[in-house]
């Protein structure tokens, strides 16, 4: 089926198409990410959704590997460390780099980094470790250069990581949110989530010698049952694909009151969970 | 291999939240995934299951499928009646896990298929070895029990075993006449025949005794059933033990190399496996009956859009 | 034309003992259990819960870092161990590896803060009554597996970051599974002290097998065919731990727990015999 009449495409609210799918002849169309061009026409590279900026046409994929931009916010996990460099997992098609320069140094933030430094590389991150940070830059081969210099940035603490679509994290003015509920979430662009106990940011600060510590605070039973809720509401969003943002979240846990922490992931609740939240979500 | 990784404040949350009796998704310690099964899905098997632990279309997904074959005695081979009737073979699917890649799967593979065996092989298993005796000291039935890790969320023990039990219990022997001849010399030979006729194949005998396995985790100082992925990987010891519906002890074995138990905890941990396990029982059957029955109304939903390919292992979501 | 290993006289595929006459096995067979339910009587002449008396001895070869000799009646079993040394890199035969259920083979992330500890177990091709074959099977596999997952917790791995502990264990002679199990358990973990490697504690392992209601240990194989169930412990007797515990057929939950504590009394005989036998071969260097 030819879609020719791309007005039709505006039309529409959505125009789903398959890799392959003939969305246009019309040479004076541009392609964009996710379309190929042979003949003069336009096809589709990936399953998603069309959308056209004035000439341009591109297919937005429903699911796809995180693809980074410079100033993303992101969550992490240290894989490897290297001589001045650590490598960093972060759901992409390669793993990113952060520098042992591109990181805050405990006591002093303008420190020089000494070569003692490169010999405690691990005091700082080691292997498994969670970073949150941001994108600076990116190689010619894709892989991220990330950065952690601002003091709310650095290794994670007090929660749990929950997985999702990088696709449904949109990219927004903020990636850190402390809910109303009492609990702190890092939403990395990336689909990698940290879910942890709200620590005031005035207490982050005073403590800036433990920005590297290994130890958690002390979480009650109480907390815990909360970060729970968050996490499994999280993992609602993503099971039933519905955009995950601090609102949505915020509803999802909101309208999960009623049921115990552990019960929100029963396949009929959540189903009904689900159902209040789209539609609360589409009133707004 | 980042899946396999953990940092210091994640191990320490888990811990720390199941000495609280909360666990990192909001369960307690005995509390099991949501739990799905369906029977029969592969038609070239004499029986098949495929289970499902995990939560909203993901979590350890275990398929089984079960072919009888005929096998020749041979001499040497144990009078045993129960030696060695049942082969198996498990298998971690690489698609599963990128660790599972190449020989990464061989130990867990190895450790899951020694175990299934010593759980199914002997009168423990329940099932009656006398009804895959087709002719004494000649030829018998054996079952080849295979299993394939499809998903792996944790815990994979106790769902290869569920779905091991309702696959063998899906399982159909077909029927098999025996003649007895006199030959030339009067000595009695004796043939049979496998009657071709699916309607004329028999279900196992015993296989409502086919025990189950129930799973303590150790992390920090007590244990949990049921661990997903990350819980695992803090797991510092690890005690499988098979029980019977009868409530008997079927089989234990510990597991992990980081720490061992005390011997006073033991017993303790032998009545809860017990326990759980009964309750497993429970929930295996409801989610069977559960199942069947859903298969009654696919069929009566004949308009359906959708190709019907019968035993499609539907997944919410 | 010639299938197997050219480099070694090969055996037939696998041997019987030539005794034709089935019944009066089966007859002997079926004795045994009855002396043992009926009378407590054993046709070795030892009491229901009396192991074999055990010989040890430590630093047998020379190459090893330690190394030790195991006899307990027939049971036979020599053990070396190399290490505290450098982590091979993985494709020389080690895998990688995952931490992930039991495997006891660890991560390489994970070797940056503690050993790794392999275990490599044989039966020698004379040491059943059928002919093992050169080759490894799964059987050899899981024993070595059980072995270690019954000799880590012993092991102060911590201490030894980046390095491997390597564990060779050659089964010279066998008489039953679990015992011969368990006595590698014990050569091990000799071994192991013999090596200077620091340990939290000895492993030492027993097994028992369970006629009718009557557990009878260190069963020798004409008594483990016979067994209705059998249970294998390992356990550190001064750190009070259960660091191997395999259990196989049909019993109750009571009756497990007889049996731990009968192992753990056992037990705690051998240690006593091997500790002796450890601090003589010091007094004698």
């Amino acid at each position: 089926m030819d879609i020719d009449n791309i007005e039709k495409v505006k039309q529409e609210s959505a125009l789903l198409v398959t890799p392959g799918y003939l969305i246009t002849q019309d040479p004076e169309f541009m392609r964009g990410h996710g379309t190929f061009a042979e003949d003069s026409a336009i096809y589709s590279s990936v399953s998603g959704v069309v959308e056209r900026i004035n000439k341009l046409i591109s297919v937005r994929p429903f699911k796809q590997r995180y693809q980074g931009e410079i100033g993303d916010i992101i969550v992490g996990r240290i894989t490897e460390v290297g001589s001045k460099r650590w490598k960093v997992d972060v759901n992409s098609r390669q793993d990113a780099v952060l520098l042992l320069s591109s990181i805050n140094l405990p006591g002093g933030i303008q420190r020089r980094k000494s070569e003692s430094d490169e010999l405690q590389m691990r005091t700082f991150f080691s292997e498994g470790d969670l970073v949150f940070a941001e994108v600076q830059n990116y190689f010619n081969d894709g892989a991220l250069s990330l950065h952690t210099r601002s003091i709310q940035y650095g290794k994670l603490r007090n929660g749990t990581i929950v997985k999702v679509f990088p696709k449904l994290v949109p990219r927004s003015r903020s990636h850190f949110h402390s809910l109303p509920c009492g609990v702190d979430v890092v939403m990395g662009v990336n689909g990698y989530i940290w879910v942890s106990k709200h620590v005031p940011q005035s207490t982050v600060e005073a403590n800036a010698e433990e920005i590297y510590s290994n130890k958690n605070e002390k979480i009650s039973t109480q907390e815990r049952e909360t970060i729970a809720r968050v996490c499994n509401c999280i993992t609602l969003l993503d099971r039933l694909f519905i955009k995950i943002t601090d609102t949505s979240v915020i509803y999802t846990y909101e309208a999960s009151l009623g049921h115990a922490a552990k019960e929100i992931l029963n396949h009929d609740i959540a189903a009904d969970l689900a159902d209040q939240v789209k539609a609360r979500l589409n009133d707004h | 291999m980042s899946t396999l990784l953990l940092s210091p404040v994640e191990r320490d949350y888990i811990t720390k939240g199941i000495e609280k009796g909360i666990r990192a998704d909001g369960r307690d310690r005995l509390d099991w995934r949501h739990l799905q099964i369906r029977q029969s899905i592969i038609s070239q098997a004499n029986g098949s299951a495929r289970c499902r632990l995990g939560n909203l279309g993901f979590g350890t997904d275990i398929l089984v499928g079960i072919k009888a074959e005929i096998g020749q005695y041979t001499q040497g081979d144990s009078n045993n009646p129960s030696s060695q009737k049942i082969v198996c073979n498990v298998e971690c699917s690489p698609s599963a896990m990128q660790e599972f890649e190449g020989r990464g799967a061989d130990e867990v593979n190895l450790e899951l298929s020694q175990l299934l065996d010593r759980l199914l092989n002997g009168p423990q298993c329940g099932i009656d070895f006398d009804q895959l005796c087709i002719i004494p000291k000649q030829a018998y039935w054996v079952l080849y029990v295979d299993a394939l890790v499809l998903d792996y969320d944790g815990n994979p023990i106790d769902a290869l075993m569920m779905t091991t039990r309702a696959a063998l219990a899906d399982t159909r022997l077909p029927k098999v006449v025996v003649e007895s001849i006199t030959d030339e010399n009067g000595v009695l030979q004796q043939e049979f025949e496998v009657v071709d006729d699916p309607q004329a194949a028999e279900p196992l005998k015993g296989r409502d005794n086919i025990p189950l396995t129930v799973t303590l985790y150790q992390i920090g100082g007590n244990y949990v059933v049921d661990t997903g992925l990350q819980e695992e990987l803090c797991t510092k010891a690890r005690l499988t033990v098979s029980v019977n519906p009868a409530g008997e002890i079927c089989g234990i074995q510990k597991s992990h190399t980081k720490s061992g138990f005390a011997p006073s905890a033991l017993p303790e941990m032998l009545k809860v496996s017990q326990k759980q396990a009964s309750v497993l029982f429970t929930k295996l059957e409801n989610e069977l009956a559960k199942s069947s029955n859903d298969n009654q109304m696919d069929v009566d939903d004949g308009d359906s859009f959708e190709p019907d390919t019968g035993s499609t292992f539907l997944v919410p979501f | 034309m010639n299938t197997g290993d050219r480099r070694r006289v090969n055996g037939p595929e696998r041997s019987v003992a030539p005794i034709s006459v089935g019944q009066e096995n089966e007859d002997l067979a079926k004795k045994i259990k009855q002396d043992i339910v009926n009378d407590n009587k054993r046709q070795c002449g030892r009491n229901l819960n009396q192991p074999r008396p055990l010989y040890l001895k430590t630093g047998l070869v020379s190459e090893a870092n330690g190394s030790a000799y195991y006899e307990q009646d027939k049971i036979r079993v020599a053990c070396a161990v190399y290490g505290p040394r450098p982590i091979k890199k993985s494709g020389a035969g080690g895998s990688a590896g995952t931490n992930i259920s039991g495997a006891t083979s660890t991560s390489i992330a994970e070797s940056t803060h503690r050993a790794v500890f392999t275990c490599d177990f044989k039966y020698s091709a004379f040491s059943c009554s059928w002919r093992k074959s050169h080759m490894k099977d799964s059987d050899e596999k899981e024993i070595a597996m059980a072995i270690s997952q019954a000799l880590c917790p012993s092991i102060r791995l911590e201490l030894y970051p980046k390095s491997s502990i390597d564990m060779f264990i050659t089964v010279i002679e066998s008489d039953g599974r679990n015992s011969t199990i368990a006595a590698a358990i014990n050569c091990a973990s000799a071994a192991l002290a013999n090596a200077g490697i620091e340990m939290y504690d000895m492993v030492i392992s027993t097994s028992i097998g369970l006629f009718d209601s009557k557990w009878v240990i260190d069963c020798p194989q004409v008594e483990e065919d016979q067994s209705d169930s059998s249970i294998l412990i390992a356990l550190m007797p001064s750190a009070n731990e259960i660091t191997q515990l395999i259990q196989q057929g049909k019993t109750q939950v009571d009756q497990v727990q007889e049996a731990i504590e009968l192992c753990t009394a056992v037990g705690i005989k051998l240690y006593a015999a091997a500790n002796q036998f450890l601090s003589n071969s010091l007094n004698k260097n």
